[in-house]
């Protein structure tokens, strides 16, 4: 489903991703950890199409065509959908409002009917009982207000809401209390299917004890260092990423 | 009427005689510094002739869905709700003694102190308006529809809100051609009695050549509660002058408004809240969204007199640049001459957040949507003070540039 090689990445004119290569599959579940300012933040962002991120070289191809190209609400009418890490807050913007026009930009480049107000309402309702959102969440404003834990919250409803093919969840769990972890966990796993794709970037093993992934990839200096099974993930959490790091040459 | 009988004929050429004394407004003039005045030059010819007779169907695309209608074409009262209980509505040519009297004297005491020009017209130019009085408590809401349909124009709108009586109103104005239009709205809100205005300018942008003066003129007695809303889109000349004298202790007075501008329209907003009286509050909050070679202005006074001790006052405007070429420019001010008063003022000139942009983007939303929906925000704190939804859906496609009059 994605398929970036050798992929290189600046920001202001500074190399950021040196030459990143990894493989996501339809029904995988990955999980990237990696020292901060490593460049986790920085692939979500060059995914998404943020202009501050110029790619220089390499390729980045979703289901085999080039996303480089496309504007960032193309790639998401293709199903490609960041849980950013700071969600960003648009003040005086309903939230409800929000995700029904997000959700008909969608439908619309997809050649589906939009939903109007009285259609979406018991969608939204009954994805907001999914994540255990609380209803008065969707007449607050579009992430200006929440506390960190609730934008996290609200960045899973929207995935759920727009139902992505690919889903990158940059630490969404962090600053999540124990129970939200629970909830966005199950959420995450009620997501997972067959044709959908999941990339967990977190610090913590905590998240990967709730939602297993298939692979787990380290990312230092801007390149995926390692990759293995779960196993890696509980070895970082003992270790750290130094030998790691040190071990794989980077 | 012959002129020697018409009693109005006086103030009027009085007014007239006033405002050619005072000659045009320039920019070297403080209030007018910010406008482009030249269109007030503009020859008679430019205007189209006032139409013999407006057509039903240009009243009825401007009535609001819910609510019952008061129309003035041209300054004549053309409709009037049949019944509208604990309401009196009543042509200004039509006024019996002693208010005729008494709103004569008060336009005459005005017209000796204004140094406006522009408010000088709008008595000069009134041929006629409405007297609107509000006795009862909770009544259904009433649209003010202001038609002009050619012509120089003035309309005046007087409204007494009673003791304890509560009045709602939907104010839109629109030029159906080339024009001028003078709107003046004379507002007394007795003790305890609250007034509720949400004020559209529903043309201006299709009709290049239309201009556009509003002036309010409010005095609120103690306990007196009144939240104004404005949304304007601009026009060769627009500019909302709101004079406020607060009078009453107790008394709470709103003031909002949204601009919208584009291409190469102007609108003026200019703002005088005046605390005679102490213990009581005002609230401004005025927001601007400018784009293309479009100007704006906001000019705030808030004054608290000697001896208006415990006064709450704020000031806000709040400018959003959507295009380098746009202008805007704003002044809040603030004389205090009591004590113990809290009065704040704030002014900021900001551009779309691309960091809001693209979140919004990475969503699904096309980058004009995008757009839309951070003006949407941005506008939303005057929007949802408006509390008719059919005024709201009228902001809204002001917002969208989708109003065309
Ligand atoms: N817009 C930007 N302008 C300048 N530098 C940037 C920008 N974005 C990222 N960087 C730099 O790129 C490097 C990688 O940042 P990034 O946010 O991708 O790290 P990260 O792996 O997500 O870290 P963390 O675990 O702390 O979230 C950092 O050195 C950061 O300072
Ligand atoms: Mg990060």
């Amino acid at each position: 489903m994605l398929t970036i090689t050798d992929l290189h990445v600046s920001t202001n004119d500074q190399p950021i991703l040196k030459g990143l290569s990894l493989t996501v599959r339809a029904g995988e579940v990955h999980a990237i950890m990696g020292p901060n300012g490593s460049g986790k933040s920085t692939l979500t962002k060059t995914i998404a199409g943020h202009p501050a991120y110029t790619i220089t070289s390499g390729s980045l191809l979703f289901q085999g065509s080039d996303l480089t190209a496309l504007e960032p609400e193309a790639r998401a009418h293709q199903g490609i959908f960041i849980g950013f890490q700071y969600p960003v807050e648009v003040p005086g913007v309903n939230n409800a409002d929000f995700l029904r026009l997000a959700l008909n930009a969608k439908r619309k480049a997809q050649g589906q009917a939009e939903l109007g107000a009285k259609e979406f309402a018991p969608l939204l309702a009954e994805r907001m009982r999914a994540v255990e959102i609380d209803p008065a969440f969707k007449d607050r404003q579009l992430n200006a207000g929440l506390s960190g834990g609730q934008k996290k919250r609200n960045e899973i409803l929207q995935m759920v809401v727009l139902e992505p093919l690919l889903a990158i969840l940059d630490e969404t769990d962090s600053g999540l209390d124990i129970d939200a972890l629970r909830v966005v966990a199950a959420g995450i796993n009620a997501y997972r299917r067959a044709d959908r794709a999941i990339v967990l970037i977190t610090h913590y093993e905590r998240l990967l004890d709730l939602v297993r992934p298939d692979v787990v990839h380290v990312l230092a200096g801007g390149r995926i260092v390692t990759s293995g099974g779960p196993e890696l993930a509980a070895q970082i959490e003992r270790t750290g990423y130094d030998d790691l790091v040190k071990a794989a040459g980077a | 009427m012959t002129p020697e009988t018409d009693p109005w004929l006086a103030v009027r050429t009085a007014a007239r005689a006033r405002a050619q004394a005072l000659g045009l407004p320039t920019t070297a003039r403080e209030d007018w510094r910010y406008v482009d005045v030249r269109p007030l030059a503009a020859d008679p010819a430019t205007w189209a002739a006032p139409a013999a007779a407006v057509a039903a169907a240009d009243i009825d695309r401007h009535r609001l869905p819910g609510v019952p209608t008061l129309v003035l074409v041209d300054g004549k009262v053309v409709e009037a709700p049949s019944q509208h209980d604990g309401l009196a509505i009543t042509p200004l040519g039509k006024l019996d003694e002693p208010r005729r009297s008494a709103l004569l004297a008060r336009w005459s005491a005005a017209l000796a102190v204004e140094d406006d020009p522009t408010a000088c017209w709008s008595i000069a130019d009134c041929a006629g308006g409405v007297h609107v009085a509000a006795r009862g408590e909770a009544l259904a809401p009433l649209q003010v529809l202001v038609i002009a349909s050619g012509g120089v124009q003035g309309c005046r709108v007087v409204i007494e809100v009673a003791p304890g009586a509560a009045l709602e109103l939907v104010i839109t104005h629109v030029e159906l051609a080339p024009a001028r239009l003078s709107i003046a709205c004379e507002v007394e809100v007795g003790a305890g009695g609250r007034l509720h205005v949400d004020e559209v300018q529903a043309s201006g942008h299709a009709l290049p050549a239309a201009q556009h003066l509003a002036f309010a003129q409010l005095t609120l007695a103690r306990d007196a509660q009144v939240a104004w809303t404005s949304a304007a889109q601009g026009g060769t000349l627009v500019r909302l002058r709101t004079a406020a004298v607060i009078a009453g202790p107790g008394a709470m007075l709103e003031l909002a408004g949204l601009l919208q501008l584009a291409g190469q329209r102007q609108a003026h907003v200019h703002t005088r809240v005046r605390h005679a009286a102490g213990n009581a509050a005002s609230r401004q909050l005025f927001k601007t969204i400018v784009d293309g070679h479009a100007v704006a202005s906001f000019d705030g006074l808030v004054a608290v007199e000697v001896g208006a001790d415990g006064t709450d006052a704020q000031q806000r405007n709040h400018n959003l640049l959507l295009a380098p070429t746009a202008r805007v420019d704003s002044r809040p001010q603030l004389d205090i001459l009591a004590d113990d008063v809290k009065a704040s003022h704030g002014a900021t000139v900001g551009r779309p957040d691309p960091e809001e942009l693209f979140y919004l983007r990475s969503r699904g939303l096309g980058a004009e949507q995008a757009l839309a929906v951070l003006n949407r925000g941005f506008a939303n704190a005057v929007i949802e003070r408006m509390r008719n939804p059919a005024a709201r859906a009228l902001a809204e496609r002001i917002l969208l540039g989708t109003l065309v009059g």
